[in-house]
């Protein structure tokens, strides 16, 4: 087939849709969207936990009472965590969490606030480690100094980096008292390869765990300063991942308004090879609470390609990411 | 329209567009699930100017994003892209099928989500924006390197030009 001059502005598009289209006509048999959905049981406001299942009228005389059967279906506890869970996402929040990995991982406080619906947050850890994210930017907060790789060689394919150099001394590179790293979201590092430290993007994610879960249940009250409810666990089978399996367990605790108001999930991963499972105890508060962020006003903003220069006297390759972990 | 006539008549498209954010039909069939139990729960408070196939769209970009933003929730890209050799007729559509989607989850994410949303669903790059909550600049911009991406990782004889319009000369089959 061959396609005029005139056509070809049309033909790319029209073909990368051909392919999209055709990407999607291998449907395996099997898959009924139907069959497994599992739809939670409709329901009345948070604080009734019942529903309205059927309403039965008797016969009315003049004078007589209306007779009515209502018969109330407790809501599952699934359902009532995903209400909760659904209630405020897309709404700014705050959230003081600790994560720890183990095994020998200390526990790692963090706050921060994020505003889902501009796409942005920040999260602070108590050494002054900072990252801010703008949509799809991200500014990490640097040290005032950082380890020249002047003089050494580059890592081989695999990541490996070579010996040190007989004789060879680090040189620290001093990088302003206020120094930040732009670089995209696409290229932050949340550094599982840390030893004690670990980040969420986006701490309410975490809850998506529970929508996975094959088994919620109710544990009884739970409270905290001002507030008053109850304590659900969950569960949720292992599935695999690039990196091995992961399943993850916990509690949320939902207050009398139907708001999430603590998390705690253990994500466990047989299959790796260093720490196996790793603890998030996150608190939400300050729901609707607008959260306002912008780029740090600082002369000492460095891009990965003017990090990378500075440190290691080479230039980055266009697109790689520079990769400097999280903490 | 009752919900279960909803999922019956327009649940098959929902799905092709999750396999093409998600890249595989186990994941597909999860993040759909997913945005109808979402949307079945306000299915009833609806109104009559909310369309069901724009909110669902909705829901699945936004759960999507979520899954993504998740620790641990990457996908790998994929170091090789399988053969497309099959007499069957059938079976080429699979290995084309496959190959595409490989080609697609070896984006990232956001630019994988600007190419399905504008070039599979149809939608305007500012109804693009407004779902991924992003710039129409953003969109403009990751659908680009989307497409030059997609273009370097898709076999040549399987894509012979998949341009923005400013490529001239005509191309032979």
């Amino acid at each position: 087939m061959t396609v005029s001059p005139d056509e070809n502005e049309e033909y790319g598009m029209a073909e990368l849709k051909h392919l999209l289209t055709v990407a999607g006509e291998d449907r395996p048999p099997g898959i009924d969207l139907l069959d497994g959905l599992d739809l939670p049981v409709r329901r009345r406001p948070a604080r009734r936990r019942g529903v309205l299942a059927g309403l039965t009228a008797g016969a009315v005389a003049a004078g007589a009472a209306v007779a009515l059967t209502v018969v109330w279906t407790p809501q599952s506890a699934q359902a009532t965590v995903l209400e909760a869970v659904a209630r405020n996402e897309g709404k700014p929040y705050h959230v003081e969490m600790v994560t720890q990995a183990s095994p020998g991982g200390d526990p790692f406080p963090l706050t921060g606030d994020f505003d889902p619906g501009s796409d942005s947050g920040h999260l602070e850890a108590p050494d002054g480690g900072r990252i801010i994210m703008l949509g799809d930017t991200g500014y990490q907060k640097l040290p005032e100094s950082m380890q020249s790789s002047r003089g050494m060689r580059s890592p081989d394919k695999d990541g490996k980096f070579p010996k040190v150099p007989k004789g060879w001394k680090p040189v620290m590179v001093p990088l302003g008292e206020n120094a930040w790293l732009k670089l995209p979201m696409d290229h932050v590092t949340w550094g599982f390869g840390s030893s004690t430290r670990s980040f969420a993007q986006d701490p309410q994610g975490e809850l998506d765990a529970i929508r996975k879960a094959d088994q919620v249940k109710e544990e009884g009250p739970a409270g905290g300063p001002g507030w008053t409810g109850e304590r659900y666990s969950f569960t949720t089978p292992a599935v695999k991942k690039w990196f091995g399996r992961e399943s993850s367990s916990g509690t949320v605790d939902i207050d009398s308004e139907g708001d999430v108001r603590a998390l705690d999930v253990t994500l466990t991963y047989p299959d790796a090879k260093s720490a196996t499972s790793v603890n998030f105890k996150i608190v939400f508060s300050a729901y609707g609470t607008p959260v306002k962020l912008s780029a740090p006003d600082t002369p000492d903003l460095y891009t990965e390609q003017s990090l990378h220069r500075l440190l290691t006297g080479r230039h980055l390759p266009a697109g790689a990411a520079y990769g400097i972990p999280i903490y | 329209m009752d919900f279960v006539d909803f999922v019956r008549r327009r649940g098959d498209r929902h799905l092709h567009t999750a396999v093409l954010l998600t890249g595989d039909w186990q994941a597909a069939q999860d993040l759909t699930q997913a945005a109808l139990t979402e949307l079945y729960r306000v299915w009833e408070r609806l109104d009559t100017g909310t369309e069901p196939d724009a909110y669902l769209r909705r829901i699945m970009v936004n759960t999507r994003r979520s899954w993504w933003r998740a620790r641990w929730r990457r996908e790998t890209p994929l170091a090789e892209i399988p053969d497309r050799g099959s007499a069957d007729d059938a079976a080429d559509r699979h290995a084309v099928a496959e190959v595409v989607r490989q080609a697609l989850r070896s984006l990232p994410p956001r630019q994988r989500t600007a190419l399905v949303l504008r070039y599979f669903e149809d939608l305007s790059e500012a109804q693009t924006a407004e779902l991924m909550r992003i710039s129409v600049g953003s969109v403009k911009t990751h659908a680009h390197r989307g497409l030059a991406a997609l273009r370097a990782s898709l076999p040549k004889d399987l894509l012979v030009v998949v341009n923005e319009g400013t490529e001239r000369g005509g191309v032979e089959r």
